[in-house]
């Protein structure tokens, strides 16, 4: 039995396929329809061939799209042979293939871990940036893409709580942020700046995220925080600060 | 030289989520391009937290894509 290739696909920023008997990146040789299959295994888990070959040419009859899978596995087999493993009808990356994508969904379940390093945790949300195949619009890209920024966000949140209470403030603002820019309308990310600069003692800062958001909300919905909000900022120690008058 | 350009394509994108202690939701309406031509990544077209500010906002999207996607195009 061959060794398991060495081998690592990237999909988020853009497509990338690193493969070690090739000596590098190969992506740039892989026509489009190969790179699609490649991206498609590295966002599941070991889908059916019928499936995968609908998914990557949905608007051919099933007979050509199956023929084009063959197409697409005979070329990958030879760039990056091993690359696939097939097993009965279903398609997977072989075993011990690296995949951006997994560590991502990996690095947020740890998040929740409270024996998880934030060290560890804060590098990974470094190497872990950027949306999955920009550019790439098909169908099965759009809900992943979807599903995997709700799945940051949630993240993005939950360390930024984490590294608060650790007392890396100047961190947990950055992930406060960049929460908040991935949709400034969301509530619940801007709670988290506003602990995370209450955490820091910056009640200044506090009152203008609290003020900002308010504002936005009014100008875009026309609608006002929810109790939530108006609980954690009610108990601002600021004389003349009464966020419900506002409403 | 007028042409028609008949390969249009589009998705739109509607998030909602609830946020609690509001009783109600918001949502974000997005436009994205899947033509094929240059990116231009996703459009916010709308933002609403009713029903119907929602609903008015496809029916308008849907509107304008229609009447673009049939309009011809002037190369010269």
């Amino acid at each position: 039995m061959d060794p398991a290739p060495v081998a690592r696909v990237e999909l988020l920023e853009g497509f990338s396929l690193e493969f070690e008997r090739c000596g590098g990146r190969v992506s740039d040789g892989l026509p489009r329809g190969v790179q699609r299959l490649v991206a498609l295994l590295g966002v599941s888990r070991r889908p059916p061939r019928t499936a995968v070959a609908g998914l990557l040419w949905p608007d051919v009859p099933e007979v050509h799209a199956q023929g084009s899978l063959r197409s697409a596995l005979w070329r990958l087999h030879r760039i990056a042979p091993g690359l696939i493993h097939t097993c009965r009808d279903t398609l997977s990356l072989a075993d011990g293939v690296q995949v951006d994508v997994r560590e991502l969904t990996c690095w947020a379940q740890r998040i929740f871990d409270p024996t998880a390093s934030v060290d560890d945790l804060v590098a990974a949300r470094l190497r872990l940036r950027g949306e999955l195949l920009p550019g790439w619009y098909d169908d099965w890209v759009l809900l992943e893409r979807e599903r995997l920024r709700q799945l940051r966000m949630h993240a993005l949140e939950a360390l930024a709580d984490r590294l608060a209470a650790a007392g890396r403030h100047s961190e947990a603002v950055q992930a406060a942020y960049v929460a908040v820019q991935a949709e400034p309308l969301r509530e619940s990310a801007h709670r988290t700046l506003i602990r995370a600069h209450l955490a820091e003692g910056n009640l200044i800062e506090a009152m203008h995220a609290y003020e900002s958001f308010r504002t936005m909300l009014a100008d875009e919905l026309g609608a006002a925080p929810s109790r939530l909000m108006r609980d954690l900022v009610n108990r601002l120690p600021v004389p003349d600060f009464h966020p419900a008058s506002h409403f | 030289m007028v042409t028609l350009n008949d390969d249009r394509s589009a998705a739109l994108l509607i998030r909602v989520w609830v946020e609690e202690g509001t009783g109600g939701f918001r949502s974000r309406v997005s436009s994205i391009d899947t033509s094929g031509g240059e990116d231009t990544g996703e459009i916010t077209v709308a933002v609403a937290s009713s029903t119907d500010d929602v609903l008015d906002a496809v029916r308008r999207w849907l509107e304008d894509f229609t009447r673009r996607a049939s309009d011809p195009i002037d190369t010269d």
